[in-house]
């Protein structure tokens, strides 16, 4: 045959159908070349799965082959088709059918031309062994080993002239499968029968040859094309050292590797064209060497087809691979010379595959939600994928070729890295994140590495995040809400549907500008807590009151459940800055829980960022003693972990303990106070009740001082001068004398200490009790915003300052313009939290100087009752509150206010349930009485009476008796109570009583432990505020770290899309925490389907995205769903697998021996028969099949419960039969006289 | 003969009937092959003097499986032991169905080694795979329908049913070599015809055909699970598996029935079947090709 020009072969191609026998990339890249210079047709063929992927664009036809997915390889079929449709050439591509060396042979056959090489050349080359005899007959260097496949001792024999470690290979094996490798003798012939096995099975030839595994090498490998007149050209190499397990993952020519030198280039060069054309081979070839780190080279195999990695060599000499070995296969001369084709540039080339390198570069498919390709200067992508494409599973994981090129090595890594920063393909898990990580590392960009790089260095190269980016993930939560019509996190129920009202859009108006720019504030961060004290004196000589702010934290606590978020603090906190405040609380108590139970927010960013946005006023939280910010006593070191935490954030600490139990303090006195900074603040809890009297408070308050005097080491008096005395009124009950006579009994005492009064509205009184605390001589009072007060939390400042300076004669340093700004601002805010948050019993409740159920108690409290049926014992509960009141003194703050109810709770409840209203109203009768009757005048009917009043108390209630959380107060009630309590434990109860702080026995907690475990949970390291958080509050502080992790910070949403969700068509504008704006808009809200799953459609910024939300459960769900069987109970008998039911072989009533068969399960045809695993009667079968009968069979899971079984029933000591009820007096059978049952223990 | 074997000359009461050499003649011509060849060793050892793994020939009974549990009870029958007999009045397949056989045709029970995990579970493949691979050396290439009914030429030439009963699993099998049932003799819905199998050396009767067989699988079961994993077992399942890529009709309990495509294994063993597009896995049932 004469050679032909290419401008021939163009003439003689056009417009002919030419066929490429494959799909996904190389088919999309093949394609692209026919229609380009040869303007002739492309056909793809396409399996069912594959008839509308992306990659087939490329292509004019289709040529379909079917439902089968592994049709690709039915290579007889295929060129049938081909001949039927006047197919003039086919192309395999690479993988499928590229290899098979009868493809060549079926087209010649065909009459169709096979574009690659003759089946003699391809074949010869295609086996290893038979290369590897040929390169060693013409002088190109081989791994060393056996020429051919071996025996056991034959192995052995080889591996001692080449030294272990030694690879066994399977004769039939390529693409890095069937390789096992072997490093000592004693491995050999286990690997050997294992390797051969295992070649058979999956290549079906047993037959296995030796190599020396070579421990430290690079993968270097030449592309090479012939034509059929003996001309060859060999490009430059390729290095394809960054593999995993045998499969390459990047790509690069040339080789970055300092030590691959021209020599060794032109050493290898000429090896490749010697085996090329000493088999009169024509096409593309590769041939592909090992090079060890001392640079010698040995050849491992030629691959006889187009290879994925063709295109670095392409872009490296601007040519077309793929278009020369259509022409050549044709007929035409290669056009490729030393003259005219030169490299000049370097490329790479990485293989994004939907794999998760974290898991171990499993595959993973399904439905690519969004895909953004990178492009610009220097980028070539080959892909087969596009958004809305659903990646299939059963081909392999290839989604896209990436390569970069550019002058330099450094220009090419620097345009790889830029790449994949803006490949971005949502939906799966690709490669992309990983190919980072390796672009970053030093190794890799110094070219110092072999085919071990991934193995070594995994650690470094999976520790990314997979995360998409924060405002899409933010987006799937807005759509979350959004299909559900309200937010679970919220942790309020369902509290709304998606058809209901809408509060309506949150668009904030700015209050106008009050800013008085010649405010200057009397107290400020920054300033040293001595010279704060000394102006809080000084100004409470002049007449001047401060005031403390709780909008943020105690008092949307009591009246919105906590819910007042971050988002909101942003945007009034900076008004707040600026009213003139003494202190903002803006922490403690069960905000920090509730930030990580339903805010979703870490509390100490959330400190933090506070004290960003209102730099100047002070912080100030709550602690509860003990417990610090839990709600049990915490252990010594933890406490100190946390409040260093809290000193970090907040500039005072009130500090609180429920019994007044002064040492429950001392370890946060012992963190604050040696500090110059912060201010520590002690305070009173305050009952209005008998026994808790001004002498009693003065006497707490001499305590306070003493300790605080003993951690500074300074006199009671120096002490009274560093500290803040806080009064804690928490249920809102001390009347205004009181506080007038409290107040001036401890300024007359202690004149330099300060005063901090806090109370609650509960019982109406707010504005005259803090009036007279200030006229009494308190400093600073407890105040909030007029929009955010309600009735459980504080009262409103500006009211309570009118009060105080016209009624009072006091002055007030607040800047009221500013105030009335924040207050228009928070107006807006609060209406969402009342629709969502509200208490459901609202209102004044001056009964509480009664019961004492403090703040927002008073109401959730109450709830409970109601919700539990119990709303018609409510009156009941209040009474005996008030009277339990007066048997067990303590404070009505946490957790004692909660003892108390719930021992209420409990007593009335159970009273009911013992012999309802009668019972309850004896039960309260008697509480009437132990508290109105002396002791010695109760009759013995009544001191027994009165012990049923506890009996129903919790083991809460029991350890506050025990004095478990610290001293009580005014002593240990009356031992009746005890005995009450704790029935006839009460004299041990009363002997293990202690007055001991319970400090004092807890033992450390184990930190590296608690840590380990976090870390595993989280799977990274936690920081310092998630490791406080979690010790603090586990399940719901990992509740809030895995949110972040799926969602990202939800204070970037605005207050209503966080409540209501968005609705239809609506533009959202949020920003990310990077500040980068972005909008969303729903463009539908599907309805759930039968599996409860609604479609959400939106758009994200520019891109279309849809996302499932799982809505309600689904309808075809089993409602009674399988019973399992209790593994601890021999009377359960479950399935001991998944299977089907065919046999049960007993009825309820039926007796059993141990050892009898009680059904069978069939599970692929093995009959597993269970039998009884004890004597007994059949108490229930939960499903029966009797498939010789009714030809059913009836699935079963794992573990269900299926028979049920009784105790073994008596027999007749005559007849030995069973008797089958328990109260018979004659034996049914025999008609023996039987026993009376032995009562049962 | 390295394996010892007994012969059960006296019968066990309800369970076999008496047997001797002249009568199992008389049978069919390959019991006579193998009645010569057992001749010498006559009475060589009895019960309880051999090992447990001995190959027991006993008179016609019910069924193999019930002399070999009941063997197997009195400790007479440990693993790789095993009982055949000439003539089975109640043979059984799966689900209690009737095994149909007659005189010359192999009827044996084999005792299994306990296994536990995914070996435990994939107890059926295994077996079904190991005799496929033994009767494919000792005679016709055959495949395996999943789970384990052995196929020559498309016709099932073997069954095995595996009963798991307290810490005792007996593999039931029945060989056709001399016999195999009409079309009109099956079962209705039966999923496949029958067909006969044809050792290399036809001489072969049924005693030492199944001592052969004991000893392939039991070989065989000690590499496999020596060597491999149970995923790499799954694959070299798959070599011999039958109707891969095949459309089938899925039967599921009596009622529910589809047609799908078999694709192949999953990993608990289940077959793989592509039901309109959907992966679905069948763990019990069976499956008739269309």
């Amino acid at each position: 045959m004469r050679p032909k020009s290419f401008e021939q072969v163009l003439e003689e191609v056009k417009g002919k159908p030419i066929l490429v026998a494959n799909r996904g990339i190389p088919a999309r890249r093949i394609c692209r070349s026919i229609t380009e210079m040869f303007q002739a047709t492309a056909v793809m063929t396409a399996t069912d799965v594959d008839k509308t992927s992306p990659a087939t664009t490329g292509a004019h036809e289709l040529l379909l082959l079917g439902e089968d997915p592994r049709a690709y390889l039915e290579l007889d079929r295929i060129i049938k088709m081909a001949k039927d449709r006047g197919i003039v050439a086919i192309h395999p591509g690479w993988g499928f059918g590229s290899e098979d060396d009868s493809f060549p042979k079926k087209c010649e056959e065909a009459g169709i031309i096979f574009i690659g090489p003759n089946q003699g050349p391809m074949r010869l080359l295609g086996n290893k062994v038979a290369v590897r005899k040929l390169a060693e007959e013409i002088g190109v260097p081989v791994v060393p080993g056996s020429p051919e496949a071996v025996s056991i001792p034959e192995a052995r024999k080889i591996a001692k002239e080449i030294g272990f470690p030694i690879m066994l290979k399977a004769e039939g094996g390529g693409g890095g499968r069937g390789i096992y490798e072997v490093y000592e003798d004693s491995q050999l012939e286990s690997a050997f029968s294992k390797a051969s096995a295992l070649a058979k099975a999956s290549f079906g030839n047993p037959r296995l040859y030796v190599e020396k595994l070579l421990t430290s090498v690079r993968h270097i490998e030449f592309q090479t094309v012939a034509d059929m007149y003996g001309n060859v050209f060999v490009f430059d190499e390729r290095d394809c050292t960054v593999q995993r397990n045998h499969q390459k993952l990047v790509e690069i020519t040339p080789s970055p590797w300092p030590k691959f030198t021209p020599e060794l280039r032109k050493e290898l060069k000429g090896y490749a064209e010697k085996l090329i054309k000493a088999v009169g081979y024509h096409s593309l070839a590769t041939v592909e060497f090992l090079v060890d780190k001392d640079g010698r080279p040995y050849l491992i195999e030629v691959n006889t087809r187009l290879q994925v990695e063709h295109g670095i060599t392409e872009c490296r000499y601007g040519i077309d691979l793929v278009e020369e070995q259509i022409a050549i296969s044709f007929g035409a001369k290669l056009r490729f010379n030393e003259q005219n084709t030169k490299p000049y540039l370097h490329v790479m080339q990485v293989r994004v595959n939907c794999e998760d390198p974290q898991d171990n570069f499993s595959p993973n498919a399904g439905l690519i939600t969004s895909y953004v390709s990178p492009g610009g200067q220097g980028v070539r992508i080959d892909s087969c994928i596009c958004a809305g494409y659903r990646f299939p599973s059963r081909y392999d994981s290839a989604a896209a070729l990436l390569i970069t090129y550019g002058n330099s090595w450094d220009k090419t890594v620097m345009l790889m890295r830029r790449a994949l920063r803006e490949y971005k393909i949502g939906g799966v898990k690709t490669t992309i994140n990983f190919h980072r990580e390796v672009m970053k590392h030093p190794d890799f960009v110094n070219g110092d590495y072999d085919t071990n790089f991934v193995r070594v260095h995994k650690d470094e190269l999976m520790a990314y995040s997979d995360k998409e980016a924060e405002p899409v993930r933010l987006a799937r939560l807005v759509a979350e809400i959004s299909a559900r019509g309200y937010n679970p996190y919220v942790s309020l129920g369902e509290y709304r549907g998606r058809g209901d009202k809408r509060m309506g859009r949150f668009q904030l108006v700015k209050a106008p500008d009050a800013t008085d720019a010649a405010f200057e504030p009397r107290i400020s961060r920054g300033m040293k807590r001595d010279a704060i004290l000394d102006a809080l004196r000084e100004d409470r000589a002049a007449g001047i009151i401060h005031f403390c702010d709780t909008t943020t934290r105690d008092i949307t606590q009591s009246n919105s459940g906590n819910r007042f978020r971050l988002a909101e603090d942003r945007i009034i906190g900076p008004s707040l800055d600026k009213c003139g405040f003494f202190s903002l609380e803006n922490g403690g108590g069960a905000h920090f829980h509730v930030a990580m139970l339903a805010n979703m927010t870490y509390p100490f960013t959330e400190a933090k960022e506070w004290n960003l946005f209102a730099p100047n006023t002070l912080k100030q939280i709550l602690i509860r003693s003990t417990n610090v910010l839990g709600y049990k006593p915490q252990p010594g070191n933890l406490m100190r972990l946390t409040g260093e935490m809290i000193c970090e954030h907040y500039d005072v600490i009130r500090c609180f303990d429920f019994l007044n139990h002064v040492e429950n303090m001392r370890p946060f006195a012992e963190v604050v106070l040696h500090s110059k900074k912060h201010i520590f603040e002690p305070a009173l809890s305050l009952s209005w009740a008998k026994g808790f009297d001004v002498p009693h408070y003065l006497e707490v308050t001499e305590g306070i001082l003493s300790m605080c005097a003993d951690v500074l080491g300074v006199s009671r008096k120096k002490a009274s001068q560093a500290i803040i005395l806080g009064l804690k009124d928490m249920a809102g009950v001390c009347p205004p004398r009181f506080m007038r006579e409290l107040i001036g009994a401890l300024t007359a005492k202690y004149p330099e200490l300060v005063i901090h009064s806090h109370r609650h509205y509960t019982d109406g009184l707010f504005v005259p009790t803090m009036g007279a605390a200030a006229k009494a001589g308190s400093h600073i009072v407890d105040v909030a915003i007029g929009s955010s007060v309600r009735w459980y939390g504080q009262g409103e400042v500006l009211s309570t300052a009118a009060y105080i300076e016209d009624e009072m004669g006091l002055k007030t340093l607040l800047d009221k313009d500013m105030i009335r700004s924040t207050n228009f601002t928070l107006k807006q805010i609060m209406p969402y939290y009342d629709k969502y948050c509200s208490p459901y019993f609202q209102g004044i409740d001056h009964d509480v100087v009664r019961h004492g159920m403090p703040g927002g108690a008073t109401s959730s409290s109450q709830e409970g009752a109601m919700k539990q049926g119990y709303i018609h014992l409510l009156p009941y509960m209040l009474k005996f509150l008030a009277g339990t009141r007066k048997v067990v003194r303590y404070h009505d703050v946490t957790p004692g206010s909660q003892i108390t109810w719930n021992t209420a709770f409990l007593g009335v409840t159970g009273a009911y349930k013992r012999g309802g209203n009668i019972e309850v109203r004896r039960l309260l009768n008697i509480l009437d009485i132990v508290n109105v009757v002396p002791e010695k005048d109760l009759t013995a009917l009544e001191k027994e009476a009165r012990l049923d009043l506890y009996r129903d108390s919790n083991d809460a209630f029991r350890n506050l008796l025990l004095g478990k959380y610290g001293r009580l107060p005014l002593g240990f009630p009356a031992d009746w109570v005890y005995q009450s309590a704790f029935g006839k434990d009460w004299e041990k109860a009363i002997a293990d009583r202690t007055t001991e702080s319970p400090l004092a026995s807890l033992v450390d907690l184990d930190l590296d432990a608690e840590h380990r475990v976090l870390s595993q949970r989280i799977g990274r390291e936690p920081s310092a505020e998630e490791f406080v958080m979690y010790l603090n509050h586990p399940a719901d502080a990992i509740k809030t770290m895995d949110f972040f992790e799926k969602y990202g910070n939800p204070n970037n949403l605005p207050l209503d899309v966080w409540f209501e969700g968005l609705e239809k068509n609506r533009p959202l504008h949020f920003q990310g925490d990077c500040g980068k704006p972005h909008t969303m808009r729903i463009l539908d809200l599907g309805e759930p389907d039968e599996h409860g799953m609604s479609v959400v459609r939106y758009v994200m910024d520019s891109e279309i995205m849809s996302h499932m939300v799982k809505v309600r459960e689904p309808l075809h769900m089993d409602k009674d769903a399988e019973e399992m069987a209790d593994p601890g109970n021999p009377c359960h008998v479950g399935s001991p697998s998944n299977g089907d039911l065919w046999i049960v072989h007993v009825r309820p009533g039926d007796v059993v021996k141990k050892g009898e068969e009680l059904f069978n399960i069939s599970i692929m045809k093995q009959e597993k028969a269970v039998i009884a695993p004890v004597d007994g009667v059949v108490r229930r079968v939960l499903k029966a099949a009797n498939f010789q009968e009714d030809r059913k069979m009836v699935p079963v899971k794992e573990g269900e419960l299926l028979v049920e079984l009784g105790p073994s029933p008596r027999t007749c000591p005559t007849c030995k039969g069973f008797i089958p009820l328990e109260d018979c007096k004659y034996c049914p059978k025999c008609g023996q006289k039987l026993d009376a049952l032995t009562p049962k223990g | 003969m390295s394996r010892p074997f007994i012969l059960l000359a006296d019968g066990l009461p309800d369970l076999a009937q008496p047997l001797d050499l002249s009568a199992l003649s008389a049978l069919h011509p390959l019991w006579a092959a193998d009645a010569a060849a057992l001749a010498p060793f006559a009475g060589a050892d009895t019960l309880g003097q051999a090992a447990a793994a001995a190959l027991v020939v006993c008179g016609e009974c019910a069924s193999t499986m019930d002399v070999a549990r009941h063997l197997a009870g009195q400790g007479a029958l440990g693993p790789w032991g095993s009982v055949i007999a000439p003539v089975q009045n109640a043979g059984r397949g799966q689900l209690r169905r009737a095994w149909l056989s007659r005189p010359g045709n192999l009827l044996a029970t084999l005792a299994c080694p306990l296994e536990s995990g995914p070996w435990n579970d994939l107890r059926p493949l295994v077996l079904g795979y190991l005799f496929a691979e033994a009767l494919s050396a000792l005679g016709q290439a055959v495949q395996v329908k999943w789970p384990n009914d052995i196929l020559c030429a498309e016709r099932k030439v073997a069954g095995i049913l595996v009963e798991e009963r307290a810490n005792c699993v007996l593999a039931g099998i029945g060989l056709n070599i001399a016999w195999a049932p009409g079309e009109a003799e099956l079962r209705a819905g039966h999923t496949v015809a029958a067909g006969k199998y044809h050792p290399l050396n036809e001489a072969l009767g049924p005693f030492q055909l199944w001592a052969a067989l004991v000893n392939h699988v039991e070989t065989g079961y000690r590499t496999l699970l020596e060597a491999f994993s149970p995923n790499e077992f799954l694959t070299i399942f798959q070599t011999r598996m039958a109707w891969q890529g095949r459309r089938v009709l899925v039967q599921e309990g009596a009622s529910v029935r589809y047609e799908a495509v078999v694709r192949g294994i999953s990993g608990e063993g289940g077959l793989v079947l592509d039901r309109a597009g959907q992966r679905v896995v069948l763990l019990a049932g069976d499956v008739i090709p269309i």
